[in-house]
């Protein structure tokens, strides 16, 4: 609520969002149809053609020279430009204040930009995220487009997006981590016959409901199992992330069966509304989006999201709850093995190795690192510029950097993985942290192929 | 034959095993632990008179043997005593009503003749043994003297008769007409003068001899028949026509007529008919009778025989008296042996053997050891002989598994030797052969088991029990069991023996127990042979045994591996409605006395047997012509009263599958094609475990059950899985029951199926959890007579959903771009329908995968692949991956392989191959293909140094490999052959550093080292010249 007015200099922050379509402006003088939405609301019209038209430029300017992929970004001293474009032909476009000081030189004054303080990576994947929220929750732009119109259009967006860019965009861009641009998945180690039980209760699950396609098995906020293909999951489950785990983990344990719903246009202390009937929220998931209808379950810290073709089978609320309800006994089975398991599970870790793994292949991620404990933004700094840079490198290649009375940083990638391994050992030469290295990794990291 | 194969749960095997019917001459013998069935033809065996009547005997209270033929052989020729003996006789007979009819006829065809008569009988038998052939003899003798003054002569003959027998009917006939031929003419007798052919209980080929010999209209008016109906003869069903040409052509007008039964002794006449073709002898009204009597025969006898029509004598055609074939016949048929021709036909050989025995009297008993090298042979009351056979020729199996008809014939050293029963006075019941070496004799005092030398030709004596009492003996090789009943007159006190337990030649006395009889006012009912004797007998018999166990009631069966006496009993719950129990007791070897365990409950009254097939205990009810079917390990249909379980049947009123008797096929006659058998005869004997023999009909079947048919019979899969899971060759049938329920989901056909909502998919995967745990369950416990389902037989079924089509990709590849089209409705309903059969394949997969988890099987690698497709044609590569990622697909080179060859632009497995290949820590060499596949050169160096001795063969490879991906990447970037240049120097440092040692110990051949050369040669060629600048700097 406070962080948009409040600007701190030395952090970035968000300037200016909008989303436009050149296609709409068939003559000059209609500019201003082709703006779908625009943050701050109270820009004057003029500016915001203004603006839109020297993004447009940008883009197609940088296009004649060739490259492969559009422009995504332009540094300019005082703010950053991000582009994305969705849908084939509409354009989000985010700027961002560049972090500054001012400091006094030769008693003269002068801002200094910090330009490196933000990672285009970073900001691009909150970008790209904040639209694939949307089209979660409302479908893709055109499909809102053909029944209603250009103007409906522009209503849900300006509902929409007022309320996320007020609630989440800039707590997101504030907080942006290297961890939280993956938008990974946490996937809870389980043992192979625990896993299969629950394999087995979920696919008995489904086949009890003819429209059910798939369902999602979390436990905590870890995946344990999900039917729909890798971009769905990894939607679903940063949703979940964002917007049902910080109210789940406060709820009372209780092992009666809840179902869960999001109210988006709360705020975020009370968007979780919770029921003991079926009720359903419509997603819009699969390529192109789709309607779908989602139950998503709770039972202790059990999250089960089921995601129905359309809500027929669902309309009937007993039948379905009766339904659900015979399989409470089953996972309530199968419940002593994970409390257990979250209870031993700290083993002992190298209290001075943090490691933060990403597969991009099936998205796995996992991180020892506590970005609320270790506020240090230098580091922040480098591991995100070192996992840029690392994208260069085909199939593998490594990076270790080491700056005056900071941690080691080595920066690992195997082809579709990366790997960012930071080591408190301030004395230790280039040979011991090698040799470290292939200790971390012959330990922690001995069920998969790294390449060197 | 409306129905298919499953229209029958009980079905007799297909060909039976065909032995002489029982017609006179013939005896059988059925060995149950050799699985032999003995066909004695021969004079011995005509004695009998009724071959299945003496089995049938065999089986009664010893009592009945004892007191009549046995004893009396034993004695010493006595002629005085057999006068007397006949004369008692000639009493009965002529008081009896039988012989009122008999005279009457008789007289009634004396007084049409115009001269004085002959008789002419053959094949009496033994008179100084045989209570049959006394009676016979009596008759004759009474009508002599009745009708002595029209009597010219009588001629006696029988081939069989002895010395002292001869001697005997010589002197005490000395006054009389009587002429003793001596010579065998094979009853080729023409006759004189109108003559009175007595020849009861006499073969085919006899019959059809004499007919042969007076083959005219005069001679055939002048004769009549005492003997088998001819009648009977022709509609016997293995009847060659050719063959007995004669005794066919006779019937077109030979007039039959029967006599009542001779109560006193009904085996000595019973069936015997007077047979004459004379038609204006007999009277008008008698013939009418007759005539109806004999229609009603035909409709009863079988209906695809061609029955001539009844024509007189006269009108009998020309040509026919005209032929004038003389009957031929084969060895078998010989009419008149003096030894015992004796088939053996058994399952466990496959082959016929026949062998001759000397005639020595009545075989009583008669059994091979189980090598067949020995055969034992009790002929009277207190000794056994033995004869050696050489051993059996070995029959080309390959010719044909069905029992050949030619039967091989055996040679014995024709030198037998005989063992008394120790025990004088005590009388010998039985042998059992324990093994090929050891015999066992049961006697009415003692158990005896002796140790045979074949060689000697002697048996040592072992071992002697002194068992006073001994009423009856059940044995079983199978079982290692020996069952005395004996100590008790009403003999339900048994005594179980072991032996072989622990080691050879060894007899361990288990402790005896009790077998509680029914209550005072139950009826015990002759059983296990559903054959019916006549009333009277049966009445008589009835009340003989009213408070007795007896050997005819119990049967030992091994089912689920325990060893059980099984005891058939009658009785009355409620007041005048009797039911039939089936108790069994099990014996256990432990030393502890045997424990009444299971109650089989039938509430039917009346004749049963018994049979047990697959561990199923079968009970034929014979009134009813039904079987009912009890599983005493199916807890649904017991139910356990604290001391014993009840059981009722499993499975009621079934019967077995009619069946066709193909004779073309199992008899090298030419007779009638092929017959319809009667089932639930009461002429079958049935012997555990699943044999039935029709001795009537002369066919061994065996039993078998037809487990397809409880498919549709049994709707809950549980419990049918269960009664499957139980039956040795239930495997079949399982897999049939498993696919039908696949493919109900995944194909499913409208028509189908009573109850729909049982097929939905989530039942039916319910339903498949449990089906293959039991499955799985079973399959470790791996006991033998269970069937094990193995993975691949699991997988036979799996693999229907090969028939699944794959989801069309669309979903996936479609870009933003096509956000505005709409996708057609008709290819999503589809696609669909398709997703849901997949995902329901998957899932049914994956349970296996967790069951054979959950019993520890190591799941095998085609199960896996499956998995995989089915994934993969759903596009579910994600889940795929995750899947592997949980460890639920082991990891293994066969997995990794599969993976690489799916991986693809869209989906990298590569990854995950990889990573498995590296768990496996044995397939490095892989490891380095594939990155070098993927021109990872680098990385494969890398690779190759930590995990991979390094040789120059490698280092050829790493060379080629980089000067491959030089020229890839040069033609993008302006890269100067780079990586050839980085693992050159690698290696040429390495050799350098190393040569002393290892690079020594593999010397590089001269071709090794050209290789070498060439890239050396390139190298320097590309970098040495320019970079010798380079070096000097360093």
């Amino acid at each position: 609520m406070t962080s948009t007015t409040e600007h701190n200099s030395l952090n970035v922050y968000l300037a200016n969002y909008f989303i436009y379509c050149p296609l709409l402006c068939e003559k000059e003088g209609q500019e201003h149809r082709k703006i779908l939405y625009y943050y701050p609301s109270n820009v004057d019209i003029d500016r915001q053609i203004r603006t839109i038209g020297y993004c447009e430029g940008l883009i197609q300017f940088t296009e004649t020279f060739g490259f492969d992929d559009q422009c995504e970004c332009v540094h300019l001293q005082k703010t950053r430009l991000l582009f994305c474009k969705v849908e084939h032909d509409i354009c989000l476009t985010m700027t961002l204040n560049v972090p500054n000081m001012e400091r006094k030189k030769n008693e003269k004054s002068i801002i200094e930009y910090y330009d490196e303080h933000i990672n285009d990576r970073l900001m691009l994947s909150i970008l790209k995220m904040s639209y694939r929220y949307f089209v979660l929750q409302h479908g893709t732009m055109s499909s809102l487009v053909q029944p209603n119109g250009i103007e409906e259009l522009k209503n849900i967006l300006k509902i929409y997006f007022d309320k996320f860019i007020q609630n989440r965009l800039h707590r997101m861009i504030v907080d942006t981590t290297i961890d939280s641009s993956y938008f990974g998945i946490q996937f809870l180690p389980v043992e192979k016959i625990n896993y299969i039980k629950i394999q087995s209760i979920l696919r008995r699950f489904e086949l009890r409901f003819t429209s059910l396609k798939e369902t999602l098995f979390l436990y905590r906020n870890q995946l344990i199992w999900s039917g729909l293909n890798q971009d769905d999951t990894s939607l679903i489950y940063s949703y979940f992330r964002l917007h049902y785990w910080p109210q789940i983990k406060t709820l009372q344990n209780t092992s009666t069966i809840r179902y869960l719903t999001i109210d988006t246009s709360a705020n975020p202390s009370d968007e979780l509304i919770i029921s003991t009937d079926v009720i359903s929220q419509e997603f819009f998931l699969g390529c192109p989006a789709t309607s779908h209808r989602i139950v998503v379950i709770n039972i202790n810290l059990f999250t089960i999201f089921c995601i129905f073709y359309n809500d027929e089978e669902l309309s009937n609320n007993e039948t379905t709850l009766s339904k659900i309800n015979s399989y409470k006994k089953d996972f309530d089975e199968i419940l002593p093995y994970f409390e257990e398991n979250s209870r031993k599970k700290h083993f002992t870790i190298d209290a001075n190795v943090r490691t933060i793994y990403f597969n991009k292949m099936n998205m796995a991620h996992s991180s020892t690192v506590d970005w609320n404990r270790e506020p240090n933004n230098t580091m922040i700094g480098i591991t995100s510029t070192l996992a840029e840079d690392l994208q260069w490198f085909h199939p593998s290649g490594e990076i270790m950097v080491k700056r005056e009375n900071d941690p080691w940083i080595i920066a690992k990638r195997s082809d579709m993985r990366e790997l960012l391994v930071i080591i408190n050992q301030k004395n230790a030469n280039l040979k011991d942290i090698s040799d470290k290295i292939k200790q971390i990794f012959s330990t922690q990291f001995n069920n998969i192929l790294l390449l060197e | 034959m409306t129905n298919n194969q499953s229209g029958y749960f009980l079905k007799l095997s297909s060909q039976p095993i065909v032995f002489e019917p029982i017609s006179n001459g013939t005896s059988v013998f059925y060995d149950k632990d050799n699985q032999q069935l003995f066909c004695v033809r021969g004079s011995g065996a005509m004695e009998n008179t009724d071959s299945f009547r003496f089995i049938r005997r065999k089986k009664q209270n010893r009592r009945i043997i004892s007191n009549s033929t046995i004893n009396e052989n034993q004695l010493s020729f006595n002629q005085e005593q057999l006068i007397k003996n006949i004369e008692n006789k000639i009493d009965i007979i002529y008081k009896s009503y039988f012989w009122k009819q008999f005279e009457k006829n008789f007289l009634y065809w004396i007084n049409q003749q115009i001269t004085s008569i002959d008789i002419l009988s053959y094949g009496l038998g033994h008179i100084s043994s045989s209570i049959c052939s006394q009676y016979q003899y009596a008759l004759l003798k009474l009508i002599e003297k009745l009708f002595e003054n029209k009597i010219e002569n009588i001629y006696l003959y029988d081939p069989i008769w002895t010395k002292d027998e001869n001697n005997f009917l010589e002197n005490h006939n000395t006054y009389s007409k009587y002429i003793i031929l001596k010579e065998n003419n094979q009853a080729n007798q023409i006759i004189n003068r109108s003559s009175f052919i007595y020849i009861p209980f006499c073969s085919k080929p006899i019959h059809n001899n004499l007919l042969y010999s007076n083959w005219n209209k005069k001679n055939l008016n002048e004769i009549l028949f005492f003997g088998n109906s001819l009648e009977k003869f022709s509609n016997e069903i293995k009847f060659d026509q050719k063959k007995f040409f004669y005794i066919y052509q006779a019937t077109n007008f030979s007039i039959e007529i029967s006599l009542p039964l001779f109560e006193h002794y009904i085996n000595a006449f019973n069936e015997q008919v007077f047979t004459l073709f004379n038609h204006n002898i007999i009277s008008i009204i008698n013939e009418n009778k007759i005539i109806q009597l004999k229609n009603k025969k035909n409709e009863k006898s079988i209906e695809n025989k061609n029955q001539l029509e009844k024509i007189t004598i006269e009108q009998l055609s020309e040509d026919i008296w005209s032929l004038h074939i003389k009957p031929i016949y084969t060895n078998e048929d010989e009419i008149v042996v003096s030894s015992y021709c004796v088939t053996v036909k058994g399952q466990r050989h496959e082959q016929a053997y026949s062998f001759r025995l000397e005639d020595k009297g009545a075989i009583q008993s008669i059994k091979f050891n189980p090598d067949l090298s020995v055969l034992a042979i009790k002929r009277n009351s207190n000794s056994v002989e033995f004869l050696n056979f050489a051993p059996i020729p070995q029959i080309t199996s390959s010719t044909r598994p069905s029992i050949s008809t030619t039967a091989t014939i055996l040679q014995s050293d024709a030198i037998e030797y005989s063992q008394l029963s120790k025990t004088k006075s005590s009388k010998l019941y039985d042998f059992n052969w324990l093994s090929d070496k050891e015999i066992v004799f049961v006697t009415d005092q003692s158990i005896e088991h002796y140790l045979l030398n074949a060689e000697k030709r002697t048996l040592r004596p072992l071992k002697h029990y002194p068992i006073p009492n001994t009423n009856w003996q059940l044995f079983s090789r199978e079982m290692n069991l020996l069952l005395i009943s004996a100590g008790s007159p009403s003999g339900n006190s048994l005594i179980p023996f072991s032996f072989h337990k622990m080691q050879q030649q060894q007899l361990v006395k288990l402790p005896k127990f009790e077998v509680d009889l029914p209550q005072a006012q139950s009826i015990m009912q002759r059983s296990n042979s559903i054959a019916s004797n006549s009333s009277l007998s049966s009445s008589q018999s009835t009340n003989r045994r009213c408070y007795e166990l007896t050997e005819r009631d119990c049967m030992l069966a091994t089912i689920y591996d325990k060893a059980y006496l099984l005891v058939i009993r009658q009785v009355f719950r409620v007041a005048g409605q009797g039911s039939v129990e089936v108790v069994l007791y099990q014996i256990e070897t432990d030393h502890k006395p045997a424990q009444k365990r299971h109650i089989l409950r039938l509430n039917l009254y009346g004749k049963c047997a018994l049979n047990v097939v697959d561990n199923l205990i079968l009970i034929h009810h014979q009134p009813t012509k039904t079987t009912y079917i009890y599983d005493i390990e199916e807890n649904s249909t017991s139910q356990y009263d604290g001391f014993q379980t009840i059981h009722e049947p499993l499975l009621s009123q079934l019967s077995i599958q009619p069946i066709n008797v193909n004779w073309q096929l199992a008899s090298s006659t030419i007779s009638t094609s092929s017959t319809t058998i009667e089932l639930y005869s009461s002429n079958w004997i049935v012997f555990l475990p699943n044999v039935i023999i029709d001795v009537k009909m002369g066919c061994l079947w065996y039993l078998s059950i037809n487990l397809d048919y409880l498919l549709d019979l049994i709707p809950d899969r549980l419990l049918l899985i269960d009664i499957l899971l139980r039956r040795i060759n239930g495997k079949s049938s399982i897999l049939t029951l498993l696919r039908t329920l696949l493919t109900n989901v995944i194909a499913p056909v409208q028509i189908d199926s009573n109850n729909l909502s049982n097929i939905s998919a989530s039942n039916v995967l319910d339903c498949w959890i449990e089906i293959i745990d039991r499955i799985n369950r079973v399959f470790i416990e791996n006991s033998s007579n269970r069937p094990l389902l193995d993975q691949s037989d699991i997988y036979s079924v799996l693999s229907l959903f090969s028939t699944i089509a794959s989801v069309s990709t669309i979903g996936t590849t479609t870009t933003y771009n096509r956000s505005l089209s709409i996708t057609s409705s008709d290819t999503i309903s589809d696609d669909n329908h398709q997703t849901k059969a997949l995902k329901f394949a998957t899932s049914v997969v994956i349970e296996y995968i967790r069951s054979l988890n959950g019993f520890n099987i190591q799941v095998q690698y085609f199960i896996y692949e499956l998995l995989v497709n089915l994934l993969v044609k759903n596009n579910q590569f994600f889940q795929l991956q995750q899947l592997i990622q949980y460890q639920v697909l082991t990891d293994s080179l066969k997995l990794a392989c599969l993976l690489l060859s799916l991986s693809n632009k869209q989906q990298p497995t590569t990854q995950i191959a990889l990573d498995m290949l590296k768990r496996l820590t044995n397939a490095n060499e892989e490891i380095v293909e594939i990155l070098l596949g993927h021109n990872f050169v680098i990385e494969a160096l890398h690779f190759c140094m930590e995990h991979i001795p390094i040789t120059r063969t490698l280092a050829r490879k790493l060379l080629e490999a980089a000067l491959k991906s030089d020229e890839i990447l040069s033609s993008t970037t302006s890269n100067q052959k780079l990586l050839f240049f980085t693992v050159y120097t690698f290696f040429e440092e390495y050799f350098q550093h190393t040569t002393t040692i290892s690079a020594l110990a593999q010397l590089p051949t001269t071709n090794d080292k050209d290789d070498l050369e060439m890239f050396k040669t390139l190298f320097n060629l590309h970098f040495r010249n320019q970079d010798t600048d380079v070096a000097n700097i360093q």
